[in-house]
């Protein structure tokens, strides 16, 4: 398929389904734009933009199209690039769905290509942050109920729920994202989120403080002082992470 | 006594052993109503010595009856003791995992009684784990050297990962420094392991068969305690590797913790760049195709401490590159210092489609400061390279990073591998830092 690079600058809501009815302007008028913009992208960039608006009859049509004619790793890629934090996402995976469509190969063999390679570094900073998250999450019972609040970097909670979900299948569990105020709710094995919500009000209990203690009690006698080496530890455990674990506090 | 004071005491004594890993359960078919296994494991949290703490790692009981030299819980030393009941550390495990501080249990002992009864014990509380608790997750047990074969068969049911201390890489240093163990009881249970595991394998079933040690086995060396070379340590680890399939071996730089005239004196540093090198090598024996005798070699039997193994391989075989990243094969991209796994995988995708440039090496992951000396690109070479060993190991080797390995350098002269003249060496140093600002 020929497609006309241009200088447009188009910008949309940000949601997926507004992403795929950008795919599907570029690949019906068979031009890619230059930039692509959302409203929080919107405020850095100087240059006028036109409006594409979301059309959810449209953008089903095109996940269905696509799930049809490319392989579901390569669907599965788009998709979690749509929720990494690169900048300029949007672009790149336009050209991720045009290699998909032309080649039968994994996108994660197209490393040669630009795009690619920057989904590709990416999606590996927030695969990376969610395995990293599976280790320091740090839980309290409130009543029956397993709480932590997080503070991720990149949108982490949504792929981080199905290993929780999968490890306590009987309890029911609430995890607060801060970043994002994403509240992530898993009921026996079932996840569900909730966008734009508070902090739920809970307090540390009495008897969750006798176990934290014997948590860094712990920490503190297999530490080996004569091998002390903290910019190690900064390394593997940044200090972003340690505001919201028991084993600092 | 109480439990947090157990904990203070029995975390105390366990924490020489290195092994924390929770990896290699691919899929878990264990009964049970709580917890996973995740095959590339999960670190919890970090200690500040810098060690990934992923396993609640206690002693059953530190209250021994041999008198290990090098031990800290041999029965002549004072020091408080303490036992678990095996209810209580069944308790403390799944408190600490519903609250996801840990990835699963760690559970070694001190020989208590005999070495039969401490098995029972450690048996008793995996099934209290198992059994009663309905717990899934990881659990790593030693094996108790000398213990009965249907009593280490069944730990191997119930856990996933086991592991014997070889601890001293030869016999003589065994039966000096620990005069109790029978260096034949150590192999013993590794080999009865390894035969179960396989014979297991070969059972044609039309059901899952039960897990018998699933995440196989590790063992562990104590660095430094002993005057053992370097080779000799790299040689018997791949002797495990290949003989008893082993998933890890582990080396621990000696910390002097007891006053004894067949050890390093109290005050001696633990050897952690020693240390360093040989899990360096360690990595060379596993993912990168290299054999021991590669690495070291009779006549030269101890590491480089100012090069890393692969660095002072490449160097000493300079005849085979420069390498052309464009067609070597993934064999050979792995040979090349500061080029990993990852990045040789990167390279074979990237030139599938696209012809390479040495500026997008760095993109995908290669070393160049490292890398640069060691390839080429479709023919074309760093500019200004010169092709000559010294001079690349003087490139290598900043003034400031040879200061470092200077200070944490704890071995005598004697024991280092001289692979360039370190008088000339330091002698060229000292002149440059002298026009240095």
């Amino acid at each position: 398929m020929q497609i006309e690079e241009t200088d447009e600058i188009w910008e949309y809501d940000g949601s997926f389904y507004g992403f795929l009815t950008i795919v599907y302007q570029a690949f019906s008028k068979k031009t890619f734009p230059e930039i692509i913009l959302t409203p929080k992208t919107a405020v850095e960039s100087l240059f006028v933009s036109s409006w594409i608006n979301t059309d959810e009859s449209l953008a089903q049509k095109m996940y269905e199209r696509l799930t049809k004619r490319l392989r579901k790793e390569n669907v599965q890629f788009i998709i979690d690039g749509f929720y990494c934090s690169l900048k300029e996402k949007d672009r790149c995976l336009l050209d991720a769905i045009q290699i998909a469509l032309e080649s039968k190969d994994l996108l994660t063999n197209h490393l040669g290509h630009p795009s690619i390679l920057a989904l590709e570094k990416s999606l590996k900073a927030l695969f990376g942050e969610v395995h990293l998250f599976k280790g320091f999450v740090r839980f309290e019972y409130i009543g029956t109920l397993l709480y932590s609040s997080i503070a991720p970097k990149h949108f982490s909670l949504p792929y981080l729920c199905p290993h929780f979900a999968q490890r306590y299948p009987q309890e029911t569990i609430m995890i607060y994202d801060e970043t994002h105020r994403l509240l992530g709710i898993i009921k026996q094995g079932h996840i569900r989120f909730i966008e734009n919500s508070n902090p739920p009000p809970f307090s540390t209990r009495e008897s969750e403080q006798d176990i934290q203690e014997n948590w860094r009690t712990f920490l503190q006698a297999v530490t080996i002082q004569e091998r002390k080496n903290e910019r190690t530890q900064l390394s593997h455990l940044p200090k972003r992470y340690r505001g919201h674990m028991v084993d600092f506090q | 006594m109480d439990l947090s004071r157990k904990i203070e005491i029995l975390a105390e004594s366990a924490k020489y052993d290195v092994s924390c890993s929770s990896s290699g359960v691919m899929n878990n078919t264990r009964q049970g109503a709580i917890g996973s296994t995740s095959a590339a494991g999960i670190c919890h949290s970090f200690t500040s010595d810098g060690r990934c703490v992923s396993l609640l790692k206690l002693l059953f009981t530190n209250a021994c009856i041999f008198d290990c030299h090098y031990c800290i819980n041999r029965k002549s030393n004072s020091i408080p003791r303490a036992t678990f009941t095996p209810q209580e550390v069944a308790d403390l495990t799944m408190d600490f995992y519903m609250r996801n501080y840990i990835e699963g249990l760690f559970l070694s002992s001190a020989i208590i009684k005999n070495v039969d009864y401490t098995s029972e014990l450690l048996i008793k509380t995996l099934k209290i784990l198992r059994y009663e608790k309905g717990f899934k997750g990881y659990i790593h047990v030693k094996a108790i050297p000398g213990a009965d074969e249907n009593l280490i068969e069944e730990l191997g049911f119930l856990a996933d990962r086991m592991s014997v201390n070889v601890e001293l890489p030869s016999r003589e240093s065994l039966k000096l420094l620990a005069p109790d163990k029978d260096p034949f009881a150590l192999y013993k249970p590794m080999k009865q392991i390894t035969h179960k595991k396989k014979e297991l394998s070969q059972v044609p079933t039309l059901r899952k068969p039960a897990s018998f040690v699933p995440a196989g086995q590790s063992t562990q060396m104590i660095i430094g305690a002993s005057p053992e070379s370097d080779h000799s340590i790299v040689k018997i680890a791949e002797n495990l590797y290949k003989q008893y399939e082993l998933k890890r071996v582990y080396y621990s730089a000696y910390i002097p913790v007891n006053k004894d005239s067949l050890l390093p004196a109290i005050t001696t540093e633990p050897p952690l760049l020693r240390e360093h090198r040989l899990y360096q090598a360690d990595w060379l024996l596993r993912f990168y195709h290299f054999s021991a005798d590669e690495i070291l070699s009779e006549n030269k039997p101890n590491f480089n401490l100012y090069l890393d193994p692969k660095a002072n391989w490449a160097v000493q075989n300079y005849d085979q590159f420069p390498i052309d990243v464009q067609t070597a094969s993934y064999e050979q991209l792995l040979r090349i210092p500061g080029i990993g796994p990852k990045s040789a995988l990167n390279i074979l995708k990237a030139r599938k489609y696209y012809r390479l440039h040495l500026s997008d090496l760095k993109k995908l992951g290669v070393v160049i400061k490292r890398a640069q000396y060691f390839i080429s690109c479709n023919g074309a070479c760093q500019p200004g390279l010169v092709n000559d060993p010294e001079w690349i190991i003087s490139s290598l080797i900043s003034s400031r990073q040879y200061e470092t390995l200077k200070k944490v350098n704890s071995q005598s002269r004697q024991e280092q591998l001289s692979l360039f003249d370190v008088e000339r060496f330091e002698t060229n140093k000292r002149k440059e830092s002298r026009y240095a600002n």
